[in-house]
């Protein structure tokens, strides 16, 4: 079933590519990325409330977001937790974990994870 | 064929290097052309080729640092490498960030509907993570630079060209599943999708 995954990028030059028009309708160039880009976006709210398990497991995957940015961006660790909040365009004060428990980063996953 | 013979998918990015590997392990599948990795509607500047794109990594320029990161090399094809799930151990794409044996890709069984499994799709091109797609990232989402439509590309290898509208909507269960290997649309996950670039 995986057999074609690779030979349909191939494909996709052929298949995919006969409405393409050149010029206007090309992909504007985007601002250019600085840090000043924030990282998370602003998201309506879900359908449903969330549990606080729910909760606490996107405010996890959300800060782990903003630490593979950072190291992706600066090529190394942040010296501590704070220098995700303290550095434009990462994490906004209002990321925190829930009561009792911390944020941790693990170097060697590059995640962010409870302690 | 890259699943078949290594029992996994490629994978993403390379931890802590950050530099994109899903193109380099599959260049070999493709008879080594790097020119099927450029969609000819994006710049020059977008191929895997350091004649014409300077974004690549190494002094000397080395064409496969494929650098992944806000800065990252300028490319026109991403990989779905988290699905609608942020960054974990487990990914719920095809595999995100790869560090054996901390992290590992992704075995072909965890996909439990390949021909509903987005693998690879054209990519906002302005060198902000372009190696990978994600519907929740104006920067990283789908491009819709074919008239507002993308081209896809599934796990089990057919290639679609819905529009790009209908494949970052959050309110569309069909496509939102079919960004996760467990083909479930992870209804707890919500972003908006308004003003996000072509």
């Amino acid at each position: 079933m995986a057999r074609r995954f690779v030979t349909v990028v191939s494909l996709c030059s052929v298949l995919g590519l006969s409405a393409c028009k050149k010029g206007s309708e090309a992909a504007a160039e985007s601002p250019p990325p600085s840090e000043k880009n924030p990282v998370l976006r602003a998201a309506p709210p879900p359908a449903q409330p969330l549990s606080p398990d729910q909760v606490a497991e996107q405010s996890l995957g959300q800060m782990s977001e903003v630490l593979r940015s950072f190291v992706a961006n600066k090529g190394r660790f942040p010296t501590a937790l704070e220098e995700l909040y303290v550095t434009p365009g990462y994490a906004p004060r209002s990321l925190q974990p829930p009561a009792g428990r911390r944020f941790v980063i693990d170097t060697n996953l590059v995640l962010v994870v409870y302690r | 064929m890259y699943a078949d013979d290594f029992d996994f998918y490629p994978g993403c990015i390379k931890i802590p290097q950050f530099t994109n590997i899903w193109q380099v392990r599959i260049l070999p599948y493709v008879g080594g052309n790097r020119a099927v990795f450029w969609c000819p509607v994006t710049e020059a500047n977008c191929k895997w080729d350091t004649n014409v794109n300077t974004t690549f990594g190494g002094t000397p320029m080395n064409v496969d640092w494929i650098i992944a990161g806000g800065t990252g090399t300028r490319f026109s094809y991403g990989y779905n490498d988290w699905g609608l799930v942020n960054p974990a151990v487990i990914s719920f794409g095809l595999g995100g960030d790869i560090n054996p044996p901390a992290r590992l890709e992704l075995r072909p069984a965890m996909v439990t509907k390949p021909s509903d499994m987005i693998a690879i799709a054209d990519t906002v091109a302005d060198r902000n993570f372009d190696g990978s797609i994600d519907p929740r990232n104006p920067r990283e989402a789908p491009s819709g630079r074919h008239n507002g439509y993308t081209v896809v590309i599934f796990a089990d290898g057919h290639v679609e060209s819905p529009k790009r509208s209908d494949v970052i909507d959050p309110n569309n269960q069909f496509w939102r599943a079919r960004w996760n290997c467990d083909n479930e649309p992870k209804p707890t996950i919500t972003w908006n999708p308004a003003n996000y670039p072509n």
